[in-house]
Parts: C-alpha cells; structure tokens; sequence
C-alpha cells in the first residue's frame, strides 16, 4: 500500500491509494470543517479530466464512482501503475477548480404508483413516522434528489436529498425478494431497485420506467451526478407506460 | 473472436444439446469492461488461467466464451464433428459409452457424441472449451452469463447451445481412439513450473496485499486475518467467498460506499470475511482488511465449501511483479499450445 501526496480542489484534498493490484482509488476528503463546496461537483469534474487524459489507454479497464471516492481499473500487466498514477495526477491538474462548480442540469422526473401492492411497506413507514401514508408520498414527490452513485446492482441508484422527516431505518428482515421497480428508502437514502433482488429497503412505491436496458447505451437510466425527482401515479398511468416499454 | 481459420468457414453452426445441466453450468469469457460505472459486474470465467488453457487446448484465443462447471459439470450431445477441452479442477470426464477421458487434453468428437463432466475430486470449477468458442449471444460486449440480471441463465436440460463444427470428420494420427469416435491428442498441455490451470492443493494459500483501510483494525483482528486458517461457506458464490473461522472484528462505526474490486476482503460486522470474486458488485460499505493479489486470485475460485484458505502478504510493488511475470509466462505457455492445437485440429 502506497499514499501519494493529495492534491487540493476547492476545499477537498484528493488521497490517491492502491486498492490491490488492479485498481487506483482516488478519495475526497473534506479540508474545511463547514463543507463549504460539495463532493459531487468536484467528483465529477475529476471523473470529466480522468476521461479526457485516460481514453484510450491500455490496460485501463473502467472508472467507478461513488459518494466521496472514484475508482480507475487497470490491468498492470498492460499499464504500469507508475505510468497510470503519472497520467491520473495530469488529469488532476487538469481540473479546473471552476468547472467543480454546481451545474443546473435539468431534473429526470421518474413516476411512481405508491402504496397497494407496488409499495407494500407504505403503510408501516407511515406508522413508524407517526404520519398518514399520503405526508409520506407527499413529502417523497416534493423532495428534489441527486444521484450519489450507481452500485448495488446495475443502474440502481442511491438518492441524496430526502426530506428528514421520512428518514427510516432499513427493515430488519430483509425480504428475499423486491420486485424490479420498487422503489425504497433506507436512512436517510431512496432509491429505485432496477431488478427483482433480495433487499432490506423499505418498499413505498414502484416505477414503471426501466432502470437499466442492456441495449440501450448508455444502458443505466441514471448516472452520478443526475438530479431526479417524483412523481405520482395511479394504476392506469403505471400499466399505460409499462405497455410503452414493452 | 480470434480462432484457427478456415476449418469451419463454409459449415452452418451447429447446436449442442445439453442433456444434464450440472450443478451450476455457465457460460463465460473473460467479462464486461466498460460498464462498471452503471453497477455492472466485471464477471467472466473466475479461475481466467483454466479457463484460457482449455482454449489453447482447442486452438482458440482466450477470450472465447467457454462453459464454466460447478462441483459437478454438464452433459452434453455434439451432433456435428468438433474439438473439446476441459481444464481447472480434477473433474472426472466421460464418453457416451462411460468411457474414462483425461482433462486439461484436447478430445476429438465425431458426429453424434456425448461428453459428460462428473464431479470434481479437488478443485470445484473446470471449464469446457469448444473449438471455435461457444457462440451464445453478446451482451454489453461479452458473452458471460450475469444470471442475476438477466443476461444469460445456466445451464437447463433441453438447452441448445451453438458451436462451429470442425471441418473433418476423423482426426490425423497425432490422436488416439479412446472409444468409437472419440479420440484423444496424443500430446499435453505440458506443465509449467507453478502448475497453472491445475486445482490448488489444501490449504489454498493466497496472497494480500494490506488496504489502507487495514490501519482501522485492532491488531487482534489483523492477527486473526493473517495468521488463522478460514473455511469455505457453502453459502459462497460467484460473487465472493465467504469464509467461517475466527472472528475478525470490523472496525465500529459506519463506512460510506466505495468502489471495490474483485480479490477486496470485506469485514461485515459478523467478523467472518468476504473475499469478492469476478462477478461482486462494483460499490460496497464493508470495511475491506486486504486485496488478494491478482496472481492468486484463479486459485481462491477453485476453494469448495469446506475447503481451508490462508492468507500471506504481499506487498503492492510485489504483487505487481508476480502478476505481470505470472501473466508473461502463461503468455508464452499459451501461445505454445494454442500453435499445437491448431496445427493438429486444422491439418
């Protein structure tokens, strides 16, 4: 294991560390106690730079991103890790602290039957919150989200932003299985399942849109860095856009 | 696809009939790349060494997809003429008629075979190469099998699967008749110095590299990790190993998601860890004590439920040099034996 010297973007110290033999994890720690710039930009503005500088080198395999880290996968038989740091510390000078500014991008509007059979949980986070089950969805469709990483399964999403009073804990028995669509909450996180998975997120509602197509490019719906929001449906709208995907 | 040329241009593809799925049957390459940052696995044949050795067998290259066995290999039907290798662990190989065929050596099939793979005796997953690579669908770029996401499915009876049939009907004299219309290659693989592409012996001994993250652990718990043997779970899988012996306590407090990597040992609060394989998740909030160097990550995918791994460490420069002279000399190794192969299947 080696640590590299950190480099500074805005008020976050990026720490480089070898993770294995095949991959280079780049991580975001905060170097000013107010969290006065947010991880997400500077996070993308870095993964934007390592794309410019690593397209089309050998031997490097993939970039992961997740809440305050990034991941390159290399093979070290193609790429020497020296070279590859060489490169990754180019492209961190290539970050232009003013493009780690917040960008406006427009927000993905995902619909949702809540309750019933599509959110079987609804009832008992309701219970659990001490509010009716409509505050509940109420509070979801109004909350604006960001996606903070992909991971899990393909294309499920790990939503930041919502609303404190709808925080719950996961269940206690996860259940063996969670139908493709549902989507959940977990703490402070919300999230949408893209497959049916076993899971311990507490069920409130469920998508028709597919999150993840492997025929479509790119083949997840969302990506780091996208802000998405709710919207409710009813049953008739749910079976109507399911058709369309169909 | 990279394969010998002009022995099965002009021929239609024909289809294999599985008649006995084995235990867990899939198909795999070498995996995705590209796609982990939408939550896809890298996935792929876990012991990659066996997995090439049976191509070269049959005068492929290594990324052609090959049928990945578990504990107990499939049996299938070959209605046209075609070339088959299996390698990895000691599975016991059969003719229609129950004749006994060695591993880790190219077989000739005639028309109307059938090949069965038993069980293992050591090891617990072989990989059954078809000459020309099985020509299932492509998916994201490859053609591995991610059943969990419903991109392929293992192995079921009555599935039929494509292959290239070889162009000749009966082999020339390099080939021995084991059984009416079964021949097998007189010459070998040949063995390599660290035995490669064969079953590890028990304790499977792999070697870590420490994480930074190592440093959040009690020196008790280190100790434990480093200097304690582990058992398989039988509850492992594709995705990791899961190990059963003394605890490994995990740091307190809650981790954020990071990325992680095939060969990452995470810590979940049980104690007991997690060594991820090919096809793991691409995030995860488990603590992680250690990587498994690449070099010794084929062996961990030939543990069984049951089997003893122990673990030394490496450091990061030397896990890099033995990775890269591992893969330098199954180069070369590979390269002899594919030439073989395809001067003797294309005569």
């Amino acid at each position: 294991m080696e640590t590299g010297a950190c480099t500074v973007i805005r008020t976050w110290d990026v720490r480089c560390a070898w993770m294995g033999d095949t991959a280079l994890l780049l991580r975001l720690q905060d170097a000013m106690p107010s969290g006065m710039v947010r991880a997400m930009p500077v996070l993308l503005a870095i993964d934007s730079a390592l794309r410019n500088r690593l397209a089309g080198v050998p031997g490097v395999r993939d970039c992961v991103l997740a809440y305050r880290s990034l991941a390159i996968y290399f093979d070290p038989d193609v790429i020497a890790p020296d070279e590859l740091r060489a490169r990754v510390d180019a492209a961190l000078h290539d970050v232009d602290a003013d493009c780690a500014n917040e960008q406006g991008s427009a927000a993905i509007a995902i619909p949702v039957c809540y309750g019933g059979p599509f959110g079987p949980d609804l009832e008992e986070v309701a219970r659990l919150l001490k509010l009716a089950p409509e505050e509940v969805v109420c509070l979801h469709t109004a909350g604006s989200y960001e996606v903070a990483m992909i991971g899990f399964a393909p294309g499920f999403p790990y939503l930041t932003g919502l609303h404190a009073r709808i925080a719950v804990p996961r269940k206690t028995t996860p259940r063996a299985r969670v139908a493709a669509g549902s989507v959940g909450i977990a703490g402070a996180q919300t999230g949408i399942y893209p497959f049916a998975t076993p899971g311990g997120w507490q069920i409130i509602g469920r998508t028709p849109l597919p999150l993840f197509d492997p025929e479509r490019r790119p083949p997840a719906l969302l990506e780091p860095g996208m802000r998405v929001t709710f919207r409710a449906i009813d049953e008739e709208e749910y079976d109507g856009i399911r058709r369309a995907y169909t | 696809m990279g394969f010998a040329a002009r022995t099965h241009d002009d021929r239609p593809l024909a289809e294999a009939i599985v008649e006995q799925p084995g235990l867990f049957s899939t198909v795999q390459d070498e995996g995705r790349t590209g796609f982990r940052r939408f939550g896809v696995p890298l996935g792929g044949a876990l012991d990659t060494a066996s997995a090439a050795l049976a191509n070269a067998l049959v005068g492929n290259q290594s990324e052609a997809a090959v049928i990945e066995c578990t504990g107990v290999g499939p049996e299938l039907y070959f209605p046209e003429c075609t070339v088959v290798a299996v390698c990895g662990g000691e599975f016991a190989l059969f003719a229609t008629d129950g004749t006994p065929l060695p591993t880790a050596r190219a077989v000739w099939l005639t028309a109307g075979s059938r090949l069965r793979i038993g069980a293992a005796s050591r090891g617990y997953r072989a990989y059954l190469a078809v000459h020309g690579g099985w020509q299932t669908a492509s998916v994201l770029g490859s053609r591995s099998t991610l059943a969990r996401y419903g991109i392929g499915k293992p192995l079921a009876a009555g599935d039929r699967l494509l292959y290239h049939p070889v162009a000749r009907d009966k082999p020339e004299t390099a080939w021995r008749e084991a059984t009416t219309g079964v021949y097998v290659a007189k010459w070998s693989a040949g063995s390599w110095e660290d035995t490669r592409g064969q079953a590890p012996l028990e304790p499977i001994w792999v070697r870590a590299v420490a994480g930074e993250q190592a440093s959040a652990f009690t020196q008790a718990a280190k100790r434990a990790f480093w200097h304690e043997p582990f058992r398989v779970d039988v509850k492992s899988d594709r995705m990791g190993v899961r190990l059963l012996g003394q605890t490994v306590a995990a740091p307190v407090g809650e981790m954020t998601s990071e990325p992680v990597v095939p060969g990452s040992v995470q810590v979940p609060p049980s104690g007991q860890p997690i060594v991820l394989l090919r096809e793991c998740q691409t995030v995860g909030g488990y603590p992680k004590i250690a990587t498994v160097s690449s070099v010794d990550l084929d062996r961990l995918a030939q543990a069984r439920p049951g089997s003893v791994v122990r673990f030394g460490e490496v450091s990061f420069r030397d896990a890099v040099t033995l990775y890269r002279r591992h893969r330098r000399m199954l180069r070369a190794w590979l390269g002899q034996v594919r030439a073989q192969a395809v001067a003797l299947i294309t005569v």
